[in-house]
């Protein structure tokens, strides 16, 4: 489904990622964990198509398309989500009218028959329910006011809406008190199946009791340097990332 | 025509006196030939508004006298004083001499030694600075170079007098080489008299890189003097300027600041605190022009206005194109006490660069009956209550002045004006 | 939602999309102005002799009259001699149905998407469409009249109730006002005028479709609307204008006039060609609006949606006169190109407790200029007058200009004025965060701009806020690259 190959990106001139190596399957929950400042954001802005990120070197196959050629909403269309660690306030602009408008938009994409209201209001329904969201909030504006909880929440609600082929979930824990994780991964594992896969960036093993992945990636200096099964989380919660920073810099 | 033969009259009565100053030749031509086609603003001028000079200019009738000033009291170290805009007397250290040099305005110059010197007022197509460009004939230029300790201090003590009618026509050159600090306190009073005094006081300040500059001016003149102040200022790349401005006692003053923002990181903030009773009428004219992107500039102003006062404030944030990444904040608020007094606010923005962050806001509005009524019920005098409202509504202009002798001089006035019942 | 999904399906192309040409003949006086002008127009219409006088002194006034010059817009000097005053179609139809009417003007409707028969079934609204200065067709009129209310041109009005046009006439805007409402009131061709009764609640919309259609034709609209005691009406105002190489000039009057308890509400969605992308020709709308709150607990609310036109200047304004009475004033101007806008309001209170809301959206694009100019005045009769107002300007691009020059004038010390402006751009994230739901950046920004304009938009009629949201996202095509 994604396959990632000697991907370098930078910013700034600066380089992050420094021939990164990925293959997702349908189906497939993958985590990727690292210190900070190794790329794990990076790698979701650059699947995403954010344009202050430079690609300087490899490429990006998604489903047989070439994601880098794609604009952003393209690969929306295509199929991709990115739940946002910090996502943006939009006033005066209703979340219903801005679901809405996504829907049709990527239906239009691909070439599916416009939503009709009735429809869309129960799709609306369903999912909220899903992700225990408040209905309030559907009326209130893009994210506008709303808490750190409901903010990662309505990503998620997001989600559930479009139904992604792959979904991106970058440090969607963070900032979340217990139940509140509980909710999102709730609402991350009823969508699971086994067409659809997830890329899941965190810092702590934490989110990982609750989605289970079958991998876990270690990002270190803009690389995957180190990969397991959910084991290899619960390892890192317990040593620390030094011992992998250790290996890899006596290597280079 | 009227109009016209006024225009005449006052352009008279400033070029009287005027000298020939080596080095403003071709200021004063130019200016001299701009002025024919600008008419004397009335309040039909949008920059006007508020504020009739007219009257003022047609009934002063200066006769050419001057008396000069004796010098009685012994000044603090450090201080100047200077009479209907004439430097007479300073006490400025043999030490910080080495660093500052204050010479006379007609001896410019000396202080350009032969380069070339663009003043900031030659771009201005304001009628009151096109008439001091073509008649001043006082002033100073103060010089503060590139070595010098970054605390020094200098107070200048203005005094305003005549036994005459008199029109004053001044220029001051602060000049600021990079990395300096300086910081000058003005103190401008009149004295008691019956001749009407009229002034036209320009000052240009020229900030180069690094360098910073505050300036805190504190004026307390009688309903006897119109004081018209301009303050250009030209700010390099990483200097501060900021100026800090109280106007207390009667009479009419139109203080215009023209500060433009030259460098990158360049800071200008302008606050203004009026506390105005009597008949007493101020106009506030700021335009804060960001040329160079990465700058930030906040004006503050507030006014309390009792008995038959006015208080006007015009205060533009321009912002160029290319200017991007540029902080601009502005705030007027007004407190209105009596019936009469007058409040008028023009708050402006005008932008042409989209990355940026600029507000205004602007209130007017009373001192807050509840808060007097909580006061009262704890136990403090109503006239008690509010002054200390009072205190607090002007505290954060206070605050922003970092001299304890001024903010208490400052605090004082506040509680004699306003002592009310 | 549907509205909004209807309305991004009708974003088809950047180009003025009402910019097309019906050809009508018109009987058109000759250029120039003079008093001859004058009585000419007065005599076509038929006028009394008290209504001829008055345009004479107006006119005359005029001439002693400078262009003013003080808001912030450009333009080459107006050579008054140059326009054409009247223009009137040929056929002075009075319809009693749709089929009789010009067949090429039901088309010019279609065309707009504006169909007076979807119109009047659909939306229940009566249409006096202004066509070229008169007043061609109007429906509705008896239903309204039933109830008492008089809705026709001002033209009608001066024949059939001189008395209440002679009362009402220039008491807003009187024609020594400014140097545009001089030149109204002395050469206007027609208009609208309202007269609701006491106690009565007008039950539909009120609205009239202004086009400018015919070459060189300088548009002096007058409208005039009358809500006596208790009454209630809201009036709606669009405008279009065919493509067209020469400036046009447009200078309108518009007079409310509220007493005690009345309400009256008066929208506009403006749309007139702004001139094509390289600032060449456009329309000059240079208009008085005014109402006056005469009476007690009156109200009058002035919305607008200005997308069009080359140069605007316009404050529709409000005299806060009676007690306890209300003036509100919601905005939105979008320039593109090389358009310019100085528009705003003034809300001059003179009444005890008078109340006034400003909210004001401006966006800028391309190479315009766009400006928020607002007085609010306090009279020292005003105790305990209000005022907030919210002024936020928003920039697309890096070659527009946005400014904001309000005037604050208190003479009263239980006057409370609260003045708030803000400057911003679209955010990068904001867009990016649209595209990643798969919303395409040209989307992106309508979607952002009617979120931002959102407070002036939920003042508008159902009907005119579709309306008003569509012209919002054809004006911001392209402008984000």
């Amino acid at each position: 489904m994604l396959s990632i190959k000697n991907l370098h990106a930078s910013i700034d001139g600066k380089e992050i990622l420094r021939g990164l190596n990925l293959e997702v399957k349908p189906g497939e929950v993958h985590a990727i964990m690292g210190p900070n400042g190794s790329g794990k954001s990076t790698l979701a802005s650059v699947l995403a198509g954010r344009e202050e990120y430079e690609v300087t070197e490899g490429e990006i196959i998604f489903n047989e398309k070439n994601l880098l050629e794609l604009a952003p909403e393209e690969r929306a269309g295509e199929g991709i989500f990115l739940a946002f660690q910090y996502p943006i306030e939009i006033p005066g602009v209703s979340m219903m009218n801005f679901m809405k408008t996504a829907i049709q938009e990527i239906r239009e994409y691909r070439k599916q028959e416009p939503l009709d209201a009735k429809s869309f209001l129960a799709l609306v329904k369903e999912k909220q329910t899903l992700v225990e969201l408040d209905k309030k909030l559907a009326n209130r504006s893009v994210n506008e006011g709303f808490s750190g909880g409901e903010k990662k929440r309505n990503e998620i609600f997001q989600m559930a809406m479009l139904e992604p082929k792959l979904a991106i979930l970058d440090e969607t824990d963070s900032g979340l008190d217990i139940d509140a994780l509980r909710i999102v991964a709730n609402g991350v594992n009823k969508l699971r199946s086994p067409h659809n896969s997830f890329l899941v960036i965190t810092h702590y093993q934490r989110l990982l009791d609750y989605i289970i992945p079958d991998f876990v990636h270690v990002l270190y200096k803009g690389k995957i340097v180190k990969t397991g099964d959910k084991t290899l989380a619960l390892e890192l919660e317990e040593k620390g990332y030094d011992w992998i920073k250790e290996k890899v810099d006596v290597l280079n | 025509m009227k109009n016209t033969s006024l225009k005449n009259q006052v352009e008279n009565k400033f070029i009287h006196g005027a000298f020939s100053i080596k080095g403003f030749e071709q200021l004063r031509s130019q200016s001299m030939n701009n002025l024919k086609h600008i008419e004397l603003p009335d309040i039909k001028n949008e920059d006007w508004k508020y504020t009739n000079l007219q009257s003022f200019l047609e009934a002063i009738n200066p006769d050419g006298n001057e008396v000069s000033f004796e010098i009685k009291d012994i000044y603090q170290p450090n201080t100047l004083l200077i009479h209907n805009g004439r430097l007479i007397h300073s006490t400025i250290s043999d030490e910080i001499k080495k660093w500052i040099n204050i010479i006379p305005i007609h001896q410019f110059s000396e202080f350009t030694s032969g380069k070339s010197f663009e003043t900031i007022s030659e771009k201005s197509s304001d009628y009151f600075v096109l008439l001091n460009n073509v008649s001043f004939n006082r002033g100073w230029i103060l010089h503060i170079k590139s070595d010098a300790p970054d605390n020094i201090s200098l107070r200048f003590e203005y005094i305003w007098s005549n036994t005459s009618d008199i029109i004053i026509s001044s220029r001051n050159i602060v000049y600021m080489e990079a990395n300096t600090r300086l910081h000058i306190t003005e103190n401008h009073r009149s004295e008691e008299q019956s001749c009407k005094i009229f002034v036209n006081h320009v000052t240009e300040c020229f900030l180069n890189n690094q360098s910073e500059l505050i300036f805190n001016r504190l004026q307390e003149m009688n309903s006897k003097v119109c004081a018209l102040s301009y303050t250009f200022s030209s700010i390099a790349t990483g200097a501060r300027f900021e100026m800090n401005n109280v106007i207390a006692g009667q009479g009419i003053i139109r203080n215009n600041y023209i500060m433009n923002l030259h460098g990158e990181e360049a800071y200008t903030g302008i606050t203004g605190l009026n506390l105005l009773t009597g008949q007493q009428h101020t106009d506030s004219w700021v335009q804060v022009n960001h040329f160079s992107q990465n700058c930030n500039s906040d004006q503050l102003f507030k006014s309390i206005v009792n008995d038959l006062a006015t208080a006007a404030f015009t205060g533009k944030i321009y912002v160029a194109r290319g200017a991007q990444k540029t902080n601009a904040y502005q705030s007027c608020r007004s407190i209105v006490l009596s019936d009469e007094a007058k409040s008028y606010a023009r708050p402006q923005l005008e932008i042409y660069a989209d990355d940026v962050k600029c507000s205004h806001g602007a209130t007017t509005g009373q001192i807050n009956e509840e808060a007097i009524f909580y006061m009262q019920s704890r136990g403090i005098s109503k006239p008690t209550a509010q002054r200390l409202l009072l205190s607090a509504f002007a505290s954060d202009v206070i605050n922003k002045i970092h001299d304890d002798a001024f903010c208490e001089q400052v605090e004082a006035l506040i509680d004699s004006k306003f002592s009310i019942q | 939602m549907n509205d909004q999904d209807k309305l991004l399906d009708e974003v088809v192309s950047g180009e003025y999309k009402y910019g097309f040409y019906t050809d009508i003949e018109t009987e058109t006086a000759p250029k120039g102005l003079n008093e001859d002008i004058i009585r000419f127009i007065s005599a076509k219409k038929n006028e009394p002799a008290w209504l001829l006088e008055w345009r004479l002194k107006a006119f005359r006034y005029w001439q002693t009259m400078k262009e003013p010059s003080w808001a912030h817009v450009h333009y080459p000097s107006i050579d008054f001699q140059d326009i054409i005053y009247y223009a009137a179609p040929k056929k002075k139809p009075k319809y009693e149905s749709l089929d009789e009417v010009d067949p090429q003007l039901l088309e010019t409707f279609r065309k707009l998407g504006i169909s007076l028969e979807e119109q009047k079934i659909l939306a229940g609204v009566a249409v006096d469409v202004v066509m070229d200065s008169v007043s061609v067709k109007t429906t509705f009129k008896e239903k309204l009249a039933e109830l008492g209310i008089i809705f026709c041109s001002i033209s009608e009005a001066i024949q059939t109730h001189p008395e209440l046009v002679k009362k009402y006439l220039g008491t807003v805007v009187p024609y020594r006002d400014n140097f545009y409402a001089a030149l109204n009131s002395a050469v206007f061709s027609d208009g609208s005028f309202v007269y609701i009764p006491k106690g009565v609640r007008c039950p539909m919309e009120l609205s009239t479709y202004f086009r400018i259609n015919a070459m060189d034709t300088g548009q002096f609209e007058r409208t005039l609307i009358i809500a006596d005691e208790a009454s209630y009406v809201s009036y709606l105002e669009g405008c279009t204008a065919p493509m067209r190489d020469e400036n046009q000039l447009h200078a309108a009057v518009v007079e409310l006039i509220a007493m005690d308890d009345a309400e009256i509400k008066y929208s506009t969605v403006q749309n007139w060609y702004p001139g094509d992308k390289d600032g060449k020709g456009g329309i000059y709308n240079f208009v008085t609006k005014r109402g006056i709150c005469q009476g007690v607990r009156s109200k009058i609310s002035w919305t607008q949606v200005e997308t069009g036109s080359a140069i605007t200047w316009k404050y529709p304004s409000v005299v806060l006169k009676g007690d306890y009475s209300i003036g509100e004033f919601y905005s939105v101007a979008v320039t593109g190109n090389y358009q310019q806008a100085d528009t705003g309001t003034k809300m001059i209170h003179l009444g005890k407790n008078t109340r006034s809301t400003i909210v004001s959206k401006g966006i800028s694009a391309g190479k315009s200029n766009n400006s928020y100019r607002g007085l609010v005045k306090m009279a020292p009769s005003a105790k305990n007058a209000r005022n907030f107002s919210q002024c936020d300007s928003l920039l697309i691009g890096d070659q527009c200009g946005a400014h904001t020059f309000p005037y604050i004038e208190v003479n009263n010390p239980t006057g409370i004025v609260e003045h708030e402006a803000t400057t911003s751009k679209i955010a990068e994230d904001q867009i990016f965060y649209c595209n990643q739901r798969g919303i395409n950046t040209e989307k992106a920004v309508a979607l952002i701009v009617n979120g931002y304009c959102k407070e002036v938009l939920n003042q508008l009629p159902m009907e005119f806020a579709v309306e008003a949201q569509k012209l919002l996202a054809i004006s911001l095509e392209g402008s984000v690259g």
